[in-house]
């Protein structure tokens, strides 16, 4: 996959079984991210396939990426993402209430998992009334509340320090590990890396597994 | 944004002082053409108004001893009898329309009236000359020329009408740069950001924005100068003046320039500044204080006490019967709601928002509500303006019916009785049938007192040959005329006398004339309608044994209708002009002289009224592309979890419905209580509220913004996945 003249991914591949903490390392500019997007369907690769589920992702329309993404998939960004004028309770819902579910029930069934990842009691703050980690933790919540089969992390916690990334990390690997996501996860922490059940390397768009 | 703001902005100033240059231009000329009384009997000068096809002439008459010893502005002499001096656009019309406007000012075309003597290329001008005979010497002037105050001045309705769109057309340029300022920070936020890591301070920081935002306007006044002058002189003899404008008239001028200069520039920093008051340019990043402190309730007490104010006029009004004091309780009350409305918006903008965001069960309303109840000032900012248009738009039609006033009233009646319903043969067809008719000439017709016997009978007067154009009449009129109307309970051959009472008491009688019949082919059974316009006992007299000074100044007017078209309707027009100086005016005319005022008033409503909606339509616009960009990376992550494109769609356009409907619904609820309570004070009641009008602009000002939205929704497919990588 290139942009323009620079190629970003050469020769990647990557296979995930179900549940599986997969971690991407590597350095800036190696491809991790553009990797992660590709997979992840936010992207369409010049060559190449991406299956999710039995769902040939590079042939299915934007309609279909967007379903998937909205039934199958759960997403983690370095910076959050919150939606600033939602509540916490609410964004941490907002993908039970793109399923159909009502607030009531949207926010009754993500407020267990706001309680395991120790944020329940900041429900009904702005994100800009909490921390940043505070808010990694919501959107690691909303990540999971659909129960999607893969969660893809690019940098969770890249924009936090050592202590909050370790425990957004944690949350992160054992909120999936029980609602039975597989977790990519994309990171240059290499004590982040350690926490996953495979390591694969990228470096000038090319994967290499040890 | 900013260069546009600017444009916008010197180009109401310039237009405003343009405006009122040319109303004093104007003003000039008309004093300068203005008779002045004189004692000597070596010029006399009768001025009055003619009407051709809904366009004034100026009409001169003029008798003047030696024409070449006395000159008017663009008149370097008097004609004489049977000549005329007529200005270009009469010469034309004159030679386009024959026989018909030249028979009601006979003469010969001597010379051209000068621009000195016009008050625009287009206008109709004409100085008849007359014999010493038909000039009353009561008529005598020494020149032209008055310095009146009330005179050279700018007319009534321009000096409400020019600072009232001054005003209006200024909200939208200050939203304009209000917008500007805000968005100028988000954009720039990281170099600002970084600036302030430098070593910048804060005050300087917010300096550098406004100067960022105020640079731009010096090349949007500049442009606007530019642009105006000879886009004005190119426009002048075409602006809605009467007989347009001189192009000469129409100047940009030094002082004008400088003024909406330090006009705009004051402007664009005072809303600037008044912008920038709730960011913070910080080191890490531009925070908007806004968010997090809410929209103060104090906000609400300007048009809480303007209500309270309006409810003390109902009372007192009520309670007391006071008129004087429930009148200025009402101005108060009406200012404070003109201030109150845009001060309160935003807080009526966030209480409908959260209320809708906990009724509704449609998460993309959710979604919506909650960006508009969390900065309700943004939003609520771009409908501020179309809130205080559609109040005052309600205000102004609910006081056109009262500008029209009584006279109008009783004309419209007059229209829609059957007595205007009168009907003569058309002058080029008497024998046809009469297919239709419409009111088209109004026939002044004379009453005056006169005793018959031991009777005092009233009687009508109009000038039979002229109405003889018209009318067949048997026995022909002599020259000078006769009655039209007759009382069928004289007989025949009776004498009609009038009896006058001398200064020293004695009593004369004057043989008048014979009493006549005026038979007339039966063209419409609405003719004898004519009689119950008249007293009851009418007669027929010989107007040729008449002074036309004794003539009581009692009149009534009498409708003549002529078949439809222009052409009849001039030709009456002709015909019945020799029975006095002004031209016979139809009915509609007259409803139109008479509502002038209020029918500027309304083409100044829907001039503001369109003028604000393309503009509140271009804010709109420009505010929610604002949004669009700032919510970019917002709006990439959203898709990431799965939100479908018209999902997001329908959040904006529900964003601009949460943030419109309020505002609008607001102001047309307190313009219809104003204009109630204004209506109850003048004695009129809810009736005459103009449903229909108000009607139609609170629809347009609620859809306005769902069309703006609709309109701008193809940026939002710019989104990208990238977006979401980018801080």
């Amino acid at each position: 996959m290139s942009y323009g003249a620079q190629w970003a991914l050469r020769d990647a591949s990557l296979d995930v079984a179900e549940g599986e903490f997969v971690a991407v390392v590597g350095q800036s500019g190696s491809g991790k991210s553009t990797f992660l997007h590709a997979l992840a369907g936010l992207v369409v690769p010049d060559k190449g396939s991406v299956t999710l589920g039995g769902v040939d992702v590079v042939a299915a329309s934007d309609a279909e990426r967007t379903r998937l993404r909205r039934e199958r998939l759960g997403f983690v960004m370095q910076h959050g993402q919150l939606v600033p004028e939602l509540t916490l309770g609410q964004n941490a819902a907002m993908p039970l209430r793109l399923l159909g579910a009502t607030r009531r029930q949207a926010l009754a069934n993500v407020m267990p998992l706001l309680e395991s990842l120790g944020v329940a009691h900041l429900a009904s703050r702005l994100p800009g009334e909490v921390s940043g980690g505070e808010q990694q933790r919501v959107a690691v919540a909303r990540a999971l509340c659909a129960r999607p089969a893969v969660v893809f992390a690019d940098e969770p916690t890249g924009a936090l320090d050592s202590a909050n990334g370790a425990v957004v990390a944690a949350a992160l690997r054992s909120s999936a590990r029980e609602a039975g996501a597989a977790v990519v996860l994309v990171t240059h922490d290499s004590g982040l890396a350690a926490m996953a059940d495979r390591v694969v390397t990228m470096a000038d768009g090319r994967t290499r597994e040890p | 944004m900013p260069f546009l703001a600017a444009l916008g902005g010197t180009l109401v100033v310039l237009g405003a002082a343009a405006t009122i240059d040319v109303a004093l231009d104007r003003a000039e000329v008309t004093a300068a053409r203005m008779p002045i009384v004189g004692d000597e009997d070596g010029l006399r000068v009768q001025v009055s108004e003619g009407r051709f096809a809904g366009r004034s002439i100026h009409v001169v008459d003029v008798w003047a001893s030696d024409p070449t010893s006395h000159a008017a502005p663009g008149v370097t002499r008097m004609p004489r009898a049977g000549e005329l001096v007529v200005s270009p656009a009469f010469g034309e019309l004159r030679r386009r329309e024959g026989s018909t406007l030249a028979n009601r000012y006979p003469g010969d075309v001597v010379a051209t009236v000068g621009p000195s003597g016009l008050l625009g290329p287009h206008e109709l001008v004409v100085w008849v000359g007359r014999d010493d005979s038909e000039l009353s010497p009561d008529l005598r002037v020494s020149g032209f020329g008055t310095d009146a105050a009330d005179v050279l001045r700018v007319p009534s309705d321009l000096r409400v009408a020019v600072p009232v769109l001054v005003v209006v057309f200024l909200l939208p340029v200050v939203i304009l740069f209000a917008t500007a300022a805000a968005i100028g920070a988000e954009r720039r936020e990281r170099r600002l950001a970084a600036l302030r890591l430098l070593g910048l301070s804060r005050t300087s920081a917010r300096g550098v924005v406004v100067l960022e935002s105020v640079i731009p306007v010096l090349p949007g006044v500049l442009a606007a100068a530019l642009v105006l002058r000879p886009a004005a002189r190119w426009a002048a003899p075409s602006l809605p003046f009467d007989g347009g404008v001189w192009p000469g008239m129409v100047d940009v001028s030094l002082p004008a320039l400088l003024a909406a200069t330090a006009t705009v520039l004051g402007v664009a920093t005072v809303v600037v500044v008044g912008a920038l008051r709730r960011l913070d340019v910080g080191p890490l990043a531009v925070l908007r204080r806004a968010s997090m402190a809410g929209v103060s309730r104090a906000r609400g007490w300007p048009l809480a006490v303007g209500l309270a104010l309006l409810a003390g006029s109902v009372v007192a009004m009520g309670a007391q019967d006071d008129v004087e004091v429930a009148a200025w309780l009402f101005i108060a009350a009406l200012a404070g709601v003109l201030v109150g409305v845009p001060v309160a918006t935003p807080l009526v903008v966030r209480w409908c928002a959260s209320v809708t965001g906990r009724l509704t069960g449609s998460w993309v309303a959710e979604l919506a509500s909650a960006r508009v109840a969390q900065r309700p000032e943004r939003y609520a900012r771009v409908v501020a303006g179309s809130a205080v248009v559609v109040l005052v738009s309600g205000l102004l039609l609910s006081l056109l019916p009262l500008l029209a006033g009584a006279e109008s009233a009783d004309l419209r009646a007059a229209r829609a009785s059957t007595v205007d319903d009168l009907v003569l043969a058309d002058v080029q067809d008497r024998d046809g049938e009469v297919d239709g008719h419409e009111v088209a000439a109004v026939v002044r017709v004379d009453v005056i007192q006169v005793a018959v016997g031991p009777d005092v009978r009233a009687v009508a007067v109009v000038d039979c040959a002229a109405l003889g154009e018209l009318l067949v009449v048997d026995p022909p009129c002599v020259p000078g005329g006769a009655a039209l109307v007759w009382d069928a309970a004289l007989p025949p051959g009776s004498q009609v006398v009038r009896e006058r009472v001398e200064p020293d008491g004695t009593i004369t009688y004057d043989e008048l004339g014979a009493v006549g019949r005026l038979p007339v082919q039966p063209t419409s059974e609405t003719f004898e309608q004519i009689r119950e316009l008249l007293p009851a006992n009418g007669g027929v007299i010989d107007r040729s044994a008449l002074d036309p000074i004794t003539v009581a100044d009692a009149a009534v007017h009498a409708t003549v209708l002529v078949l439809p078209g222009a052409h009849g309707t001039e030709a009456a027009r002709t015909a019945v002009a020799p029975v006095r100086p002004d031209s016979a005016l139809t009915l509609e005319e007259r409803i139109q002289d008479a509502e002038r005022t209020s029918i500027t008033y309304r083409r100044i409503t829907i001039a503001v009224v369109a003028a604000a909606g393309a503009m509140a339509a271009m804010l709109l616009c420009a505010a929610l592309l604002a949004e669009i960009a700032a919510q970019r990376r917002e709006r990439a992550l959203l898709r990431v979890v799965g939100v479908r494109e018209a999902e997001l769609a329908r959040s904006t356009v529900a964003q601009a419905a949460l943030a419109a409907v309020p505002g609008v619904a607001l102001s047309w609820l307190l313009a219809v209580a104003l204009c109630a309570v204004f209506l109850a004070l003048d004695g009129s009641g809810p009736a005459r509220i103009p449903w229909g009008g108000m009607g139609a602009i609170a629809a347009g000002a609620l859809l306005l913004p769902l069309v703006a939205s609709t309109a701008v929704l193809p940026a939002m497919r710019t989104t990208h996945h990238r977006d979401l990588s980018r801080d």
